[in-house]
Formats: structure tokens, C-alpha cells, sequence
């Protein structure tokens, strides 16, 4: 399954912090122009696939390889990663967010945000109908809200995309308005997603609890049926005008029809690409991704997750990890390159900042930052007044210096053997690592009373601002809010960083804050970042004109065959 | 006849008792929780993992919830999956004609395949076709259904595109992975059918036969074949058990929707259930094809069955 790893629950802690500067891109009148800067300079982040190939041809029809089966297609609800592919094309947001992370106009053609940043109204794009008739307007706009924000709907991700807002009013038969109750940084990020996509309200009445199997949008593709755990298929929404402005083509899409296959099986599903059985996958496993690059008849795009890498974080409410000494140590003891050419292949960026190379505000100079060096690492060790005991392990006190990993992230991206790596590693530095793979209700619980000595995970998150929620202090995990700051990091200087960030409207500006805040968790060895998730998406030359959103999933309206 | 059958319906269900109680013990014994499954790696706060273990009824004592899991099922309410919140029994119904048709379609490859070659093996003993038979049907056996499976995709899916290798319906669809299934069965019901004509050659009547001038041919056919037949039906009734537990496999390889695929899926997002809901329909599945067996071999052979031991 694609690294749609941690999800944004959490952001919610972040979004008060980041208030001001949701006010200061886009206060005025401005249409469609969101807080624009330069690209991300993700390494591959984004951008078409674009085979170059000359003019699109009509009528073509394209089977894709899904890794897992979606559960459900109502975007409000669902909340799985292939979900979103397959959603993408049958539904439409409000608003469009460029691969430069500037939001564009889509099913709203302009938004005004208040001063304070508890307003946004939204003109939406008139003549829309939803693909089983209904028209398109802003009560359709408000049910869809309100369903999201109706607690019996039992959405998760979708809610905390919608972050503060506290309902959807209708002032105008075009005309709605988002109320929030804290201004929300990432509001205009979340509708940009699939997850936001607007529904048929008279379909979500019609189907009720089923209505993940009936999605109806207002998208380039109308859903045609499903059989469980095998295929979707899609066809065109043949009456389709509402592209975005950055789609390259109006009307109708290209494709006729789009299948989805439901193929599990890694060697199945690359042979299927291979033999031509399949147009496009998702998942190539690591191992395959080096042949498909040399491969005349495929390519492949390696795209960077943008957010939080993976990468492990000791908690600093453990001693020795309390102290810059140890977790540098601890740091140059683990050799990340031998985990990214062991268990990748070569083939994921490794990280060297806790912020993915995708995400605008990346710090590139912590490349080659420091090296690994078991032997020094003991010496550090050493010099904190362990000496090393007869079973192998540094000692102090008569007590081996263990440490605790807690396993808590689902085994994908083979999480679980990094681990293993690791603990062979640390042993080699006289640091005896024990992995728990603890039940979930113990591991929040010992997540509560930091009776853990080290956790990791990944975030898939738009904006730099995920550096402020994963270290500020006040994120610390406690009985009532499990929050991303796992290793209990507490610094003024970092806190500070946060909140100028989040208030600087440059983004030049904010962006160098930003690296400073990446800066200073390099030096303080808050986390030891391991690989950059990646989404892989592999086709064969005969399928043109695939491109990606920033969350890189794939886009089929300008695909043609 | 009644009698045995109805033996054997109170020995099933104590079985299938048995096998819901073992399935519902592994599943809340085995590492991983339905909740992490369910936030998918999302953080949570214990008051939120708490909530969603009480709204999937995971906060009661194990006893109640298998109480409940059981007087569900004997309303012929399996319950409603975790992800995606559909009703189990409307899934595993939706799945079961696909799973059926894969396994009929093997069943029938291995018993017509296993039952040719058991007898031209048995007919030839001895010489160079019974050794060519043996050795494949030993590698049929012993190969694992999902290199078989992986191996019949690559040569004749993905390189002679002969027949389609992802989701394939109908009957095109239906042949590599009826095949990869089937020849397990067919190397395995060879073996017994060959071993079990050769044992019944060596009975009296085969020699009264012989002395009234029959040929070697009519004797093993006909007669010979009859008698043999008997563990044979036995075998096959364990291959149909063999057949089900490769569809979890074979589904996956090649794609298919079915029970097989119910389950995996099920399993990986512990989603415990249709883990029960299929591991229930399966023991009863197995239960009944044992009793038809049983019954089938009293038929063919007046000697089984009938005597009270019921062994």
C-alpha cells in the first residue's frame, strides 16, 4: 500500500498555530491565486508523465493494475490510499492545488477569505451537473459538508481535512460559506483533495450506507460498476466541462474507459504491465523498479511523498536519550545506506531531513550531513560513562544500555525489517535494542507515559508546517490527544521557529525558517530520518498523458491511448 | 443410511463448533489489532481507541463476544465487516459462486486427470509410461499451488497470451488457475489410484477373472477400477478440502475474486468478521463433502459404511 502512512488528525494541533498565516496569503479578494511560491523541489514530485507522443486519440480504452482492493468510493468516508486513486477521476474538488502548491479554481471559480481567516466564500462554477443528473450548486455543496461534519457519517480523514470548519451555509444558489471556528492553514489543501470531492447528494440519498459502491460525481469519469475485491470500472462522463485550468484540454476526457484490476500478486501484477495485459500499475516493488527504468517498452515514475520522511525518533524522556550525546551517537550507529540498498534496492531516496524533498521548504544541504561511524558512536557512549560489559553490551550501573523500539506503524515499505537492521546495527555499538511489537491499546498507553525509547513513522502532509506539529513542544503526546511530538522534544528555539513560520507571508521567508528548523533537528539528533516514502506508478509507452496531483496520485482525464 | 447420515450431522456440527472456537481464539491470540488495522496508522488518543474498540464490540469479555458471534450465525447473521461496514454474509455469498466454479473446474481436472493416469500407470506398471506418470505426478504434488500457479501465468498468460492472466472471466479466465489447482489433485489422486488398482490385482476374484479368460484390460477396467474407486473418493473429498485451502492462494495469483481472496484481504486488514464468517462456511463446507463421501463409498462399495463403528 502506497505510504499514506500517518494521517492528518493530528494537524488539527498545528492548524491554530499556523493561524496567521492562512490570513496573510490570502486575505483580499484574490481569486483562485493561493499562497503561491515556487515549486517544491521534490525530486520528481508532480509533474506529468507526458510521454511525448503526439495528438491525443479518442475512444481508447486502459486496464490498471490496483495493489489493493478499494474498500469503499465515497470519498467523505473512505479513507485508503488506492481509494483515492480510483476516486480521483470520478470526483471534483472545489478547488485544484498545482503541483507548485498554488490553488486554482475548480468546481469554485473564485473564494474570498475573511481577515480573520473564520470565513471563506466560495462562487462555484455554474451549469455543473453530477453525473446521474442532479444539478451542481451550493446546497449540493453544503450537503456534502455537513455530511462530513455529521458525526454519525463515522468519516475520519475527510473530517480532519475539513479541520475547524463548523458548518457550510448557503447565501447564494452559487454562493457558499465555509465557517470556521480557529483559522486553518491547510483548509484550502484539504479541499483540494479527493477526499473533499463533491458527491451527488440525491445519489448518497438514494444509496445510503451502500453509496460507496454507487459513487456519482461530477468528475471526468462516471463509475460503471464494481465486483468486490476484482475490478472497478469507469467510463467517460461524456457531457464533462469542468476541468481545471491546469488540466491542458476542456470537455470530455480522452479515455473512453478505464478498468481497474485488482491484481495483489506482485510478479502478476508487474507481468501484466510487461506482457500488455495492463496499461499502468500501481505498487512496483522495490526490487523491479531498477528493471522497469531500463525497459524500452515501460516507464516508471518514482514519485517523492511529500511530508515527514520516515525516520525514528528517541524519546527523550528515556535516559541517556535525554541528552544530544546519546542520540548523536545513536545516529551515527545506524547505517541507513546499507537499509536503503538492502531493503530498497537502492531504489527510495534516502532521507537526510526529517521533511520530504517534495515538500516546499525543504532543506537540501543536509545531504551527506554526517556519516556512519559505529566505532565513534561507542566512544560517545563511552564517554557518558558506559563501559562495555561481558555480554557485548555498553553497561553502566551493572544495567545494560537497552533500548526500547515500539512498532506501531503498519508493516508496509518492509518497516518491520528496518528494524531488524537496526537492532543488529545498535548491537554492533554495544546498544541492546528490544522491538515491541506491543497491541495497539498498550502501545498508546505506553506512548502516554513515554515508557517507550524510540518510535517512528511517516506523515503525508502538503505543507512544511508538519516540522511544527511533529516537534513542538506543546505536541507532546498525553492521555487526551495523541500527537506526532513522539520524542517529547522540547525547545523555545524550535517552538519559536513554528510559530514565525507560520506567521511569515514571504514564502522565501518562510521557507528559510523552515530550514532552520530542519537545521536544528539535525544538530539536536531529534530523529534520524531513514527514506523518503515514495509512490510508484509504472505504464507502458502506449499510454500517454498520465499526470499526477501534488498528493501524486494519478490523473487520467488527459490520458489517451 | 439414516442413521450414518445423521451420525455424522451431530459429529459435523460438534466440528464446526470446534472450528469456530479455534478460529475465534487464533484470531484475538495473533499480533496485530483490528483498531490499528482500522486507523491505518493513524495516531490516536487512547479515549479514541477506545471508542472504536466499543463500537466494533471489542470491549466485551472474549465468552461475549463469541456468544454473540454464535447466536448471530444461528440467525443466519454473520455480522458486518470492520472495513467498509458491509454485511459478511451478503460478501461471502457475493464470493462463493466464483470460489465454486474454481474448485469444481479443479476438482474435475485432478479426478478425471489423477483418475486417467492413476490407471494407465497402474495398467503399464512397471514400464517406461508408469515411470514417466510417477515422476510427474510426484512434481505436481509436491509443487506448491502458488509457484504452479505463478509459473502457468508466466509461460502461458504472459508470454504465449494464450489465456488471460488478470482477471479473466468466463471460461478462458478460468483455465490457469483451475489447472494450477487441479494438477496438485491429479498428481495426488494418480498416486492413490495406481497404488489402490495395483493392491486389488493382487485380490482373489481379479485371479477368477483371469482363469475365465478375460483380458488383462477388461479385467482392470471395469472391475478392478470399481473397487479401486473406493479410496479414491475418500482422497478426492480431502482434495476438495486441499482445493479450497489453495483458492485462498490461486485467487490471489491470478487475481480472481472468491472466498479464497475474502479471506486474505480479511485477514490482512483484521477484520475479524469475515475471518469467521469464512473460516464457519468452510468447516461446514468440509463437513458436508465428508458426509458425501462417506455416503458416496457406501454406495459404490456395500462394505463401507454401513457397519455401526462409523469409522
Amino acid at each position: 500500500m502506497p505510504p499514506l502512512s500517518v494521517r492528518r488528525l493530528p494537524l488539527l494541533a498545528a492548524a491554530a498555530a499556523a493561524a496567521t498565516l492562512l490570513a496573510a496569503c490570502s486575505s483580499g479578494t484574490s481569486s483562485g491565486s493561493g499562497s503561491g511560491s515556487a515549486a517544491g523541489s521534490g525530486s520528481s514530485s508532480g509533474s506529468a508523465a507526458a510521454t511525448a507522443g503526439g495528438t491525443p486519440v479518442k475512444g481508447g480504452s486502459i486496464t490498471v493494475g490496483l495493489e489493493t482492493a478499494p474498500d469503499s468510493l465515497d470519498p467523505n468516508v473512505a479513507s485508503s490510499a488506492d481509494d483515492s486513486l480510483v476516486m480521483r477521476q470520478i470526483f471534483d474538488s472545489l478547488v485544484e492545488e498545482t503541483t507548485a502548491h498554488q490553488f486554482k479554481p475548480w468546481l469554485a471559480t473564485s473564494w474570498t477569505i475573511a481577515p480573520n481567516g473564520l470565513t471563506y466564500t466560495f462562487q462555484l462554477r455554474k451549469g455543473v451537473t453530477f453525473q446521474d443528473g442532479t444539478p451542481f450548486n451550493a446546497a449540493a455543496v453544503q450537503y456534502n459538508i455537513e455530511r462530513v461534519l455529521n458525526p454519525s457519517t463515522k468519516s475520519q480523514f475527510a473530517a480532519s481535512l475539513l479541520g475547524t470548519v463548523t458548518r457550510a451555509v448557503v447565501t447564494g444558489p452559487y454562493t457558499v460559506q465555509l465557517d470556521l471556528k480557529t483559522p486553518d492553514a491547510d483548509l484550502m489543501e484539504g479541499l483540494s483533495e479527493a477526499f473533499l470531492g463533491i458527491e451527488s447528494p440525491a445519489a448518497i440519498k438514494k444509496y445510503g450506507s451502500d453509496a460507496g459502491q454507487h459513487p456519482v460525481g461530477t468528475g471526468p469519469f462516471s463509475f460503471v460498476s464494481e465486483t468486490a475485491n476484482q475490478q472497478v470500472v469507469l467510463a467517460a462522463n461524456p457531457k464533462y466541462d469542468s476541468a481545471p485550468s491546469g488540466a491542458g484540454h476542456s470537455g470530455a476526457a480522452y479515455l473512453s474507459k478505464i478498468t481497474f484490476e485488482v491484481v495483489p500478486d506482485n510478479t502478476a501484477r508487474v507481468g501484466g504491465l510487461q506482457s500488455g495485459q495492463l496499461d499502468a500499475i500501481e505498487g512496483v516493488p522495490a526490487e523491479q523498479i531498477a528493471a522497469m527504468k531500463s525497459s524500452g517498452s515501460l516507464s516508471i515514475q518514482v514519485l517523492s511523498v511529500p511530508g515527514a520522511t520516515y525516520g525514528l525518533y528517541p524519546n527523550e524522556k528515556v535516559a541517556p536519550w535525554n541528552t544530544v550525546t546519546a542520540r548523536k551517537a545513536l545516529r551515527s550507529a545506524i547505517n541507513v545506506d546499507a537499509i536503503i540498498k538492502t531493503l530498497y534496492f537502492g531504489q527510495y531516496p534516502r532521507a537526510w531531513s526529517v521533511l520530504s524533498p517534495a515538500t516546499e521548504g525543504y532543506d537540501a544541504s543536509l545531504a551527506n550531513s554526517y556519516t556512519y561511524d559505529p566505532a565513534a558512536a561507542k566512544t560517545e557512549l563511552e564517554s557518558l560513562g558506559y563501559t562495555m560489559g561481558s555480554d557485548g553490551y555498553l553497561q553502566k550501573d551493572g544495567k545494560d544500555l537497552t533500548l526500547l523500539m515500539v512498532n506501531n506503524s503498519p508493516d508496509y515499505d518492509k518497516r518491520f525489517e528496518i528494524d531488524t537492521i537496526v537492532q543488529q546495527e545498535l548491537q554492533a555499538a554495544g546498544i541492546k535494542e528490544n522491538i515491541s511489537d506491543v497491541a495497539f491499546a498498550q502501545y498508546a498507553s505506553a506512548t502516554e507515559n513515554g515508557a517507550y525509547g524510540m518510535e517512528s513513522f511517516s506523515v503525508t502532509a502538503g505543507t512544511a508546517s508538519i516540522l511544527d506539529t511533529i516537534f513542538n513542544s506543546a505536541n507532546q503526546p498525553d492521555a487526551t490527544d495523541f500527537l506526532y511530538n513522539v520524542a517529547h522534544y522540547s525547545s523555545s528555539q524550535m517552538d519559536a521557529l513554528g510559530a514565525k513560520a507560520a506567521a511569515t507571508a514571504s514564502a522565501t521567508a518562510r521557507d528559510a525558517l523552515y530550514k532552520q528548523m530542519q537545521q536544528l533537528v539535525f544538530s539536536s539528533a531529534v530523529a534520524i530520518p531513514i527514506y523518503v516514502p515514495v509512490v510508484t506508478f509504472a505504464q507502458t509507452t502506449g499510454l500517454h498523458g498520465v499526470t499526477f496531483d501534488p498528493r501524486d496520485y494519478a490523473v487520467f482525464y488527459g490520458a489517451w491511448k | 443410511m439414516g442413521i450414518l447420515i445423521g451420525r455424522r450431522l451431530l459429529i459435523g456440527l460438534l466440528v464446526v463448533f470446534g472450528a469456530s472456537v479455534v478460529v475465534f481464539l487464533v484470531l484475538h491470540e495473533v499480533p496485530g489489532d483490528p483498531v490499528a488495522a482500522k486507523l491505518q496508522g493513524a495516531p490516536a488518543t487512547p479515549a479514541l481507541i477506545a471508542s472504536i474498540r466499543a463500537s466494533l464490540g471489542l470491549n466485551r469479555s472474549l465468552p461475549a463476544q463469541y456468544w454473540a458471534f454464535v447466536t448471530g450465525a444461528l440467525h443466519g447473521n454473520l455480522g458486518t465487516s470492520y472495513v467498509g461496514d458491509q454485511p459478511v454474509a451478503g460478501l461471502l455469498f457475493a464470493a462463493i459462486p466464483s470460489t465454486l466454479e474454481l474448485t469444481g473446474a479443479s476438482l474435475l481436472i485432478g479426478a478425471v486427470g489423477g483418475g486417467v493416469l492413476g490407471i494407465w500407470s497402474a495398467v503399464t506398471a512397471g514400464r517406461w509410461p508408469d515411470a514417466v506418470i510417477r515422476s510427474f505426478s510426484s512434481l505436481f504434488a509436491a509443487m506448491p499451488v502458488f509457484w504452479t500457479g505463478i509459473l502457468l501465468l508466466l509461460v502461458f498468460s504472459f508470454s504465449l497470451h494464450w489465456f488471460p492472466g488478470i482477471g479473466g472471466a468466463g471460461l478462458p479466465g478460468l483455465v490457469l488457475p483451475a489447472l494450477s489447482l487441479g494438477l496438485a489433485s491429479a498428481g495426488v489422486l494418480a498416486r492413490v489410484v495406481r497404488t489402490s488398482m495395483l493392491e486389488i490385482v493382487d485380490e482373489p476374484f481379479v485371479g477368477m477373472l483371469a482363469a475365465k479368460g478375460l483380458s488383462r484390460l477388461r479385467i482392470l477396467v471395469p472391475h478392478v477400477t470399481r473397487s479401486a474407486l473406493v479410496p479414491v473418493v475418500a482422497v478426492l473429498g480431502l482434495q476438495l478440502g486441499e482445493a479450497l485451502a489453495g483458492a485462498v492462494v490461486t485467487e490471489t495469483v491470478f487475481s480472481r475474486t472468491g472466498v479464497g481472496r475474502l479471506l486474505v484481504t480479511a485477514i490482512e486488514n483484521k477484520d475479524y468478521p469475515i475471518v469467521q464468517g469464512v473460516m464457519v462456511f468452510i468447516a461446514v463446507g468440509l463437513v458436508l463433502v465428508n458426509i458425501v463421501v462417506d455416503v458416496g463409498q457406501a454406495l459404490i462399495d456395500p462394505r463401507v459404511g454401513l457397519a455401526p463403528a462409523g469409522a
